[in-house]
Parts: C-alpha cells; sequence; structure tokens
C-alpha cells in the first residue's frame, strides 16, 4: 500500500532528529532512505512504524491515516499492521523458528492449522522450512535475519519496514541476501522503506533512494541518477566520490576553473550555470586515468605516487599531484600492481566527468565546513538548535 | 493529614514538563498518557521514601518529633546544639576512625584475597575465592554476636582458652580495635569482589603490551596491572567506608558494652532514653546523611574522572603470576583468615549453643560429660518464639521481595523504556536509600507510619512496606541492569507483529528476564531475610521476626544458649539461600 508521509517532525529533547519531512512512496515501491548515522533515517522508519512519537505532520498508509498530529488521530503500532525487520534481527530466542514466524498470525487470530501452514511456507519462502523447529537462538546470523524477514513476511503487511537489517551480517553473506531480498520484494509486490548507510545496498535495492541529511531529505532520485548526479558535494563524498576540491567562485559561464586552495585550473564540460556560489569539483576515482607516459589533453598533470593498494579485480592508488592537490585513483589491476611508492606518473581526467556541485542541497555555500543542509523555509520551523547555521545560510538560500 | 498534602504537592511541582522544544501542531490528548503512570509511580515512592527522610529533617528542625494528629512546624536549629555535647563529639570522632581504619584493613584483605585468586598461582583458587567471599554471606551482626562469644574480656571463649594455656594476651572485642577487626573482616568481600572483578576481566592485551614494551613481570604490575585496578580498589573503599560508617548492628553488639559510642548507636541511644531525644537524634542523622552523601558525591566524581575500560567480554586466560616460595606461607594466610572470618566464629555459636553450663572456667568442661548438651537446637526449633519468628521472617520476606521485584520493574521499565515524564526523579527517588543510613531511614519510617492515619503500624505490612522502601536501590538495580541487558527491539518486534505492548511484555520482555527477576527476588528476599536496624525501630511485640528475635536473645543476656543455636541455624539457612542466585548465574 502506498504511504504518504507530510510534514513529519521529531525532536528529541532540543535535537531536531526529523525536519518537516515530506515523502511519498507508491504502492509496491522500493524507498531507500539513505544517509549517515544521525541523519534521521531511523526516526523516520521508526515514526511510520509508530514507534516514535512525532511532534508534528501526517502519515498515512493505503489512505488510512495512521498519524496524525493536527487531528489527534496516532493508531497504535500494533494495530498499524506494517513489518519491521531490526537491525538486532529481534528474534526472540526462547521460542522455535516456528513459533517466531507464528506470532503475528496467532495476534490475528487465525485457526491453528493455519497458523502451521502460513509459518511453513513463508519458512520456505526464505529457505529455512528445514529448521522450524530447532531452537532460535541455536541459529547464525543470516539465519536469524531470515527468520525475523519470514515473521515479518507471514504478516502479509501493508508495508515492510527494513531497520539496516544486514549491516550486522559478513561481507559475502550480506551480498546474498541483498540479492534474495530485491527478489523477494519485486516478486511479492511489496512496499518497502529500506534504511541503510550503505551506498552498495542502496542502489541495489531501491526503486527510488531519498539521501538524508539532518532530518530531511537533501535528495530523491532513482539509484542511477542518484549515482550519476549526487546534488551536492556533501552528497558525493557520501556516495563515495572521493576527489572534492573546493573552486574559487567562478564566473557564470566559465568552463576553466580554479580550485579555491591550489594552483591549479579544471576543464569542465558544461559551463558552470549562473548563481552558483561557493562550489566544488568533484571526480570519481574510477574516472581518473592514470598513466606512466604524459598524456595530451586537457586536466592532465604530472604527479607521484604516494601509495598503491591492491583490492582484487581493482586497485587504489593515491597519487600527490605536483600542483598540490592529492588524487585517489582506482584502476584496472594490472596498472597499479606495477605501480611503486615514489614512481612517477601523470593522470587525465575527461572534462565530461568532472561534476561542479554546491557543497549543500539548497546553495548554502557560505559556510562549507557546516552540514547546512537542514536550512528550512521560513516557516518558523526551530531555529534554536543551529543557532549559527542559520544566518550563515540565509543569504543564499532559494527554496 | 497536613503531612499527607504537602508531599504529593511537592511531587507534581517537582516533575518537570516534558523538556522537548516542541514545534507547532502537538496534540492536546498525549499529555495524561505521558504523565500518569509516572504520576502514580511517584506518589508510590514519596509514601515509601521521600515521606521518611523528609520527617527525619523536619524533626532535626523543630522543636518535637512526629506524632499522629500532631506535626509541628516551630523550626529551630537548636537540635544541633546536640554536638555541643562530649558524647556527641566523640562519637563522631569514634565513628570516622573506625570507618577509616576498618576501611584501610578491608580493602588490604580484601585486595589482597582478590589478586591471589585472580591473578596469582596459589593453590586451590577456587577456594581461596570462595573464602574472599563467603564472609559477606554471613550478616555482620551474627559475625559481631559471634566475636562477642569468642572475645568479650570475662567470658569469651578465646580468654577462656588463654586462661587455660597460660597466657594473657589482651583481647578485649568491647573496644574499638575489636570492632575495626570485625568490620575489616566481615566488609572485606566488597573490595574482594569488585577488585577481583577488575582484575579477572581485565584485558590481557594491556599487560601483553607492558611485556612487548620492555617491563618486566614486576614493573607490569606495578605501572599497568595495580593502576588499573585502583577504580574498583577506590570504589571499594568509599562503599566499605559508608556501609561500615552507617553500620549500627555491630556497633550495638560490640560497642555498647565496652562504652564504645558511634553515631548510629547513639541516634539509636537517645531515641530510646526517657524522656526521649528524637529530635537531637534527627539532628544526628542529618549530619550523618550529610556524611554519607559527602563520601557517596566523592566516589561519583573520583570514578567518573576515571573509567578505565578493562572489560573486554572476551573472558581470555591470562597469564598468572608466580608467587615462587611465597606459595604455601599465602595459602597459610588465606587459610588464617577463612578461620577467623567463619570457622572460629560458627564454632563458637555451635559451642556456646551446646554449653550445658553458663559459667565456665576452662574449656575442660566441655569435653566433661555432659559438658555439651546440643539439645538446645531442639528446644529452639521446638520454641513458638521460634516459629512465630521464623514464619514470620519469611511471610514478610517473600512479601518484600515480590513486591519489591515488582516495584522495580515498573519503575526500571518506566524509566529505561518509555518517555512518561518525571523519569529521572523516579530514577533519583529508588536511589536516595542508599545515602540514607539503616538508623535513619528505620526512624523516619516509624514516624511515617505512626503519622500515617491507617492502621498499619504494628503489623507485618508495616515491615513489608519498610523493606521495600530500604531495599529500592538494591532492587532497582538489579531489576535495570536486567533490562538494559535486554534489547528493546525484542519487545518492539511483539508489537510491531500485532501483540499490544502488555501482551508484549508480558509474552517476551519478562519471559526474557527470567533469570534476572529471579537473581534480583533471592537477593531482596536474602537482604529483607538479614536486615536487622529497620525493623528493630517498627516490629512489636506480635510482630517479632528472626533477626530480632536473635537480638533479642542476645541483647537480653539470658538467653545466649537460645541466641547461639539460632544464629547457627539462621546462617545455615542463609548459606543455602545464597547459594541459589550463584545457581541461577551458572545457568
Amino acid at each position: 500500500m502506498d504511504v504518504k508521509i507530510k510534514d513529519l517532525s521529531l525532536a528529541y529533547g532540543d535535537v531536531a532528529a526529523v525536519d518537516h519531512l515530506s515523502l511519498d512512496i507508491a504502492d509496491g515501491e522500493s524507498l531507500v532512505l539513505l544517509g549517515q548515522s544521525g541523519c534521521g533515517k531511523t526516526s523516520t522508519m521508526r515514526c511510520v512504524a509508530g514507534l516514535e512519537d512525532p511532534d508534528a505532520g501526517s502519515i498515512t498508509i493505503g489512505g488510512r491515516p495512521v498519524f496524525d498530529a493536527d487531528s489527534g488521530v496516532d493508531v497504535a503500532p500494533n494495530k498499524r499492521n506494517v513489518g519491521l525487520v531490526f537491525q538486532s534481527y529481534a528474534v526472540w530466542p526462547h521460542m522455535t523458528v516456528i513459533e517466531n514466524v507464528s506470532f503475528p498470525l496467532k495476534m490475528k487470530r487465525r485457526a491453528r492449522k493455519e497458523i502451521r501452514t502460513r509459518a511453513l511456507e513463508t519458512l520456505e519462502l526464505v529457505g529455512l522450512a528445514h529448521l522450524a523447529d530447532k531452537g532460535a537462538s541455536l541459529l547464525s546470523g543470516g539465519q536469524m535475519q531470515r527468520v525475523a524477514l519470514a515473521r515479518s513476511l507471514a504478516m502479509e503487511p501493508n508495508v515492510m519496514l527494513l531497520d539496516e537489517p544486514l549491516s550486522n551480517l559478513d561481507a559475502r553473506l550480506r551480498e546474498d541476501l541483498r540479492v534474495e531480498l530485491r527478489r523477494l520484494q519485486l516478486e511479492l509486490g511489496l512496499t518497502s522503506i529500506y534504511v541503510t548507510h550503505d551506498q552498495g545496498e542502496a542502489l541495489a535495492l531501491a526503486d527510488r533512494i531519498a539521501i538524508m541529511q539532518d532530518g530531511r531529505i537533501a535528495q530523491l532520485a532513482t539509484p542511477v541518477d542518484t549515482y550519476r548526479s549526487p546534488a551536492s558535494a556533501s552528497i558525493a563524498q557520501f556516495l563515495g566520490v572521493a576527489n572534492i576540491f573546493r573552486i574559487a567562485a567562478p564566473e557564470p559561464g566559465a568552463r576553466r576553473l580554479r580550485l579555491a586552495d591550489h594552483d591549479l585550473e579544471v576543464v569542465v564540460d558544461a559551463p558552470v550555470a549562473a548563481g552558483t556560489g561557493e562550489a566544488s569539483v568533484c571526480v570519481r576515482p574510477e574516472h581518473v586515468r592514470l598513466t606512466t607516459e604524459p598524456a595530451a589533453g586537457p586536466n592532465t598533470w604530472p604527479g607521484t605516487v604516494l601509495v598503491s593498494v591492491f583490492q582484487g579485480s581493482f586497485a587504489r592508488a593515491t597519487v600527490a599531484l605536483d600542483a598540490g592537490p592529492t588524487l585517489e585513483v582506482q584502476t584496472a589491476e594490472d596498472v597499479a600492481t606495477a605501480l611503486r611508492q615514489h614512481d612517477r606518473v601523470h593522470v587525465g581526467i575527461d572534462p565530461r566527468d568532472v561534476q561542479v556541485l554546491p557543497q549543500e542541497v539548497g546553495g548554502a555555500g557560505a559556510a562549507p565546513a557546516r552540514p547546512v543542509a537542514a536550512d528550512t523555509p521560513d516557516d518558523g520551523g526551530p531555529a534554536h538548535d543551529r543557532p549559527m547555521a542559520a544566518h550563515a545560510a540565509t543569504a543564499s538560500r532559494e527554496a | 493529614m497536613a503531612i499527607l498534602a504537602d508531599p504529593p504537592e511537592a511531587t507534581a511541582t517537582a516533575t518537570p514538563p516534558p523538556a522537548r522544544g516542541r514545534p507547532t501542531g502537538r496534540r492536546a490528548g498525549g499529555g495524561w498518557r505521558r504523565r500518569l503512570p509516572g504520576g502514580l509511580v511517584l506518589v508510590v515512592l514519596t509514601i515509601l521514601i521521600v515521606l521518611p527522610a523528609a520527617l527525619v529533617l523536619l524533626a532535626a528542625f523543630s522543636t518535637d518529633v512526629p506524632r499522629p494528629g500532631n506535626i509541628t512546624w516551630d523550626l529551630t536549629a537548636g537540635n544541633f546544639a546536640v554536638f555541643a555535647e562530649p558524647q556527641t563529639r566523640v562519637a563522631f570522632l569514634n565513628s570516622l576512625v573506625i570507618g577509616v581504619t576498618a576501611t584501610a584493613l578491608a580493602c588490604v584483605i580484601g585486595g589482597a584475597l582478590a589478586f591471589l585468586a585472580a591473578r596469582s598461582d596459589i593453590p586451590l583458587p577456587r577456594f581461596v575465592y570462595l573464602i574472599g567471599l563467603m564472609p559477606i554471606f554471613l550478616p555482620s551482626y551474627v559475625g559481631a554476636l559471634a566475636w562477642s562469644m569468642l572475645g568479650s574480656p570475662n567470658a569469651g571463649l578465646l580468654n577462656i582458652a588463654q586462661s587455660d594455656l597460660g597466657t594473657s594476651l589482651p583481647l578485649n572485642l568491647y573496644s574499638m580495635p575489636g570492632m575495626i577487626f570485625v568490620f575489616a573482616v566481615y566488609y572485606s568481600p566488597y573490595t574482594f569482589l569488585l577488585v577481583h572483578g577488575a582484575m579477572s576481566m581485565m584485558s590481557p592485551d594491556l599487560e601483553e603490551a607492558a611485556r612487548v614494551h620492555g617491563a618486566g613481570s614486576h614493573r607490569m604490575l606495578r605501572l599497568i596491572s595495580f593502576p588499573l585496578a585502583t577504580p574498583a580498589l577506590i570504589g571499594s573503599a568509599l562503599l566499605t567506608f559508608i556501609l561500615v560508617f552507617e553500620n549500627f548492628p555491630v556497633a550495638q553488639v560490640l560497642g555498647t558494652p565496652g562504652g564504645v559510642d558511634t553515631l548510629p548507636t547513639l541516634i539509636f541511644r537517645l531515641l530510646n532514653t526517657s524522656p526521649s531525644r528524637g529530635n537531637e537524634s534527627a539532628a544526628i542523622a542529618v549530619v550523618l546523611v550529610a556524611v554519607v552523601l559527602l563520601v557517596t558525591w566523592l566516589q561519583q566524581r573520583m570514578l567518573a574522572k576515571r573509567s578505565y575500560t578493562t572489560i573486554t567480554g572476551k573472558g581470555v586466560r591470562q597469564k598468572k603470576v608466580a608467587l615462587g616460595r611465597g606459595r604455601i606461607p599465602a595459602l597459610v594466610a588465606v587459610l588464617a583468615f577463612f578461620g577467623l572470618s567463619i570457622v572460629l566464629p560458627v564454632l563458637a555459636l555451635v559451642v556456646v549453643a551446646g554449653q550445658s553450663s553458663p559459667y565456665m572456667s576452662s574449656l575442660a568442661q566441655l569435653a566433661e560429660p555432659g559438658g555439651l548438651d546440643f539439645s538446645s537446637f531442639g528446644d529452639v526449633l521446638a520454641s513458638p518464639g521460634f516459629h512465630t519468628a521464623a514464619w514470620h521472617s519469611v511471610v514478610v520476606s517473600l512479601f518484600a521481595a515480590s513486591f519489591g521485584v515488582v516495584l522495580a520493574f515498573v519503575c526500571g521499565y518506566l524509566v529505561y523504556r518509555t518517555r512518561v515524564s518525571g523519569r529521572p526523579l523516579i530514577e533519583g527517588i529508588s536511589m536516595v536509600p542508599l545515602a540514607l543510613p539503616a538508623v535513619v531511614l528505620g526512624m523516619g519510617l516509624l514516624w511515617t507510619w505512626l503519622v500515617m492515619p491507617v492502621p498499619l503500624y504494628g503489623t507485618l505490612a508495616v515491615l513489608v512496606i519498610a523493606f521495600l522502601a530500604v531495599q529500592s536501590p538494591q532492587g532497582f538495580r538489579g531489576v535495570t541492569a536486567s533490562i538494559m541487558a535486554t534489547d528493546r527491539d525484542l519487545e518492539d518486534s511483539a508489537v510491531m507483529l500485532g501483540a499490544s505492548r502488555t501482551r508484549a511484555v508480558t509474552t517476551v520482555t519478562v519471559p526474557l528476564m527470567k533469570a534476572g527477576l529471579l537473581s534480583t527476588f533471592v537477593l531482596l528476599l536474602m537482604l529483607s531475610m538479614r536486615e536487622l536496624t529497620v525493623p528493630l525501630f517498627l516490629y512489636t511485640s506480635d510482630t517479632q521476626i528472626l533477626s530480632i528475635a536473635i537480638y533479642d536473645a542476645f541483647e537480653n543476656g539470658g538467653a545466649l544458649r537460645e541466641a547461639a543455636a539460632m544464629s547457627v541455624v539462621y546462617t545455615a539457612f542463609m548459606f543455602v539461600l545464597s547459594y541459589i542466585p550463584r545457581r541461577l548465574a551458572r545457568q
């Protein structure tokens, strides 16, 4: 069922965890809330679950209001029919696997026979039917997470919430379960909200990704768009764009941009739009070419290898350019394995791969060091919890 | 009734409004849901704990003690003139001297035993551990009682033995050194437990790092291992000081016959002289509490500053420190401590219980036919007085422990699992009795339940209520540790899956906390069984419990044999009881 979140706010003491957040999730859609810890993604999800008590806003699930601060609607979490898979699994160790999975069906007062059949079916779905009568405390982490998933699936939830469900598992298992989760979600047409701080997980599982910063959504887009064009330098950094350099305020239309902290000019493909305040150039490490011979063309510079590490299918190197800045480079393993420390190399970047991004969403470039993405429209939102960011951000506010 | 009107009002104002910078659009209906549960619990805690403390404070500053229908509001500071009297100053000084020296001695004993048990290659380490722990299971006043039988200046068994052997070492337990000795022995387990914990949980990585960086084993111990255990040592020293400083029974048993007053015994004596000097003893009580608060504050400060995380949870075996030629002498010293703390006292109790002639000039008399007659055990066990007292003890303790666990669960759940208003206050009040010496709380509870317009005074119910108040910190700590160890997601997931909150608590949270709740229950049961001071203020001839019965039989001189026999039975019972939680913990 579709979920509509409108103007949701939640504060812990003076700290705004969720700040006037609005979000529509379509029926059958998989939405991923992506962000660093403390950005409010889990709080948002817990508001939908009913485990937090928001201060303002409204939430409807399938057209039914489950929370509305103005009219005082607040449906108890157990009456929302929302599934939640916890990071800690929360599988009850004092029950068997099937007792865990049967629990929601028991709460729905289904007939005993039906409960067992349904529970076994659901366990089959996650591949654990053979462990049905085992004590839940004897399972491995991956198995526990499957039980947690089955338990929530068994209740046939209107919406499925998943709170970093894979983060306690080891890397290999995480990738397997990631694929399995996406398969189940598509197969069952589940509307789901998935919370994670892992960009790889987000890209793999989402129909749309909502990147959260300071309790608000900083960017809402498909995985491909998010990956290709992050909305700001801080989002780019979070998404693994390792080469980010501040530039001196550019002339509108300029194609040659001077770095703010180094004596170096970068050529970009698209002219800089008017009204770009303080901004950065951003380049993904995999877009930097590495050669031992001098290369021709724009954006080629000589430098020295500081360190190079082999990572299997690729290798990663840190190169100090003679002009000053240090670049992170990702290249094919055969190129990098030949590299030694202190080797002289040349790097090149295609101008099309250089992005010019504002420091933060909303164009609040005046205070690059501060997370000011949360600057809000002047609607009387709580400004007291960020006294200094407020005035720094007002000047360049546009939303 | 005036007294009743006041505190709940104070509670209401002290309950802070939700300190959340809430934007507009807050729901109007949510208020009572946040306030009601916290409010109800606060009312209960106020009656249990705040009221008694407030009455003692009031009495200290007024001209008359609280009586039914008569609360005096004539305030005066005159009661504190009692500190100008020499007896008060001497008692204060005695308390300080005994507190400091007994603490130092207890730390030496406990710390040494902890090191030997945890880190040395002493033979029989598990037995050494038990020896370090055991004195905690003997109620300190039973230990004091036994030692008074061993070391009273005239009739003490050890002194009789001396005359048999022809030695004449001055052995008099009815003295400051005697009290210090008994305190040190029976309070050393606190240091032992804490230091042993710190030493055995210490990550071996920390020590190995010292070795890698070039320290020899002596320097490693001196520079790394012992300093890492100091927070535990300091913490236990301050705890021991508080326990000794406020202890009443040991001081009463050993100090009073020799004319050595401490603050707690002086409070008790002033309250019970005729005419009663209740206001002045309340004034002394206030000073006693002030000292305890000061030390508690010091403890918090020191521990906050030096929190060394030594716990890794890996449970790795550490290298043992080789004692070399000291191995056997160390074991002998440990056994000597065992003799002094447990064997001799229990032996003395058994001998006195069986001693047929109250006057004895030589231990040889015990060996004569009829010299030892253990029929006293049978007499005691069969006597209706013992039956009633034991029955009362069991009933009161069971109720106190059950209600105590329920109260602690409700408080702990509200504080750690909900957002009801007044949570800091609930936690704060639950912990208050830690800072209130048993004499002070006993006095306050006496006045409270005399003044209360409900006819509970003189019933067993009032003892249950008193124990609930006294043990609320232990209950709260025990239950909250268990609540915090239980992941709240486990309960929330039941709610998400369709269970109501109550159902989730009963089907998931409580079953998962079963072991923790059970061991808190047993702990409260034990504490109730051994508590003497508080019931001493509240019991009547109809509501005697076991601890009081023993104390009574001993204080009233004539019934020494019964006192000793009851003590033996009582001690055996306590040992059995103390075995249960360790059994539970092992599961």
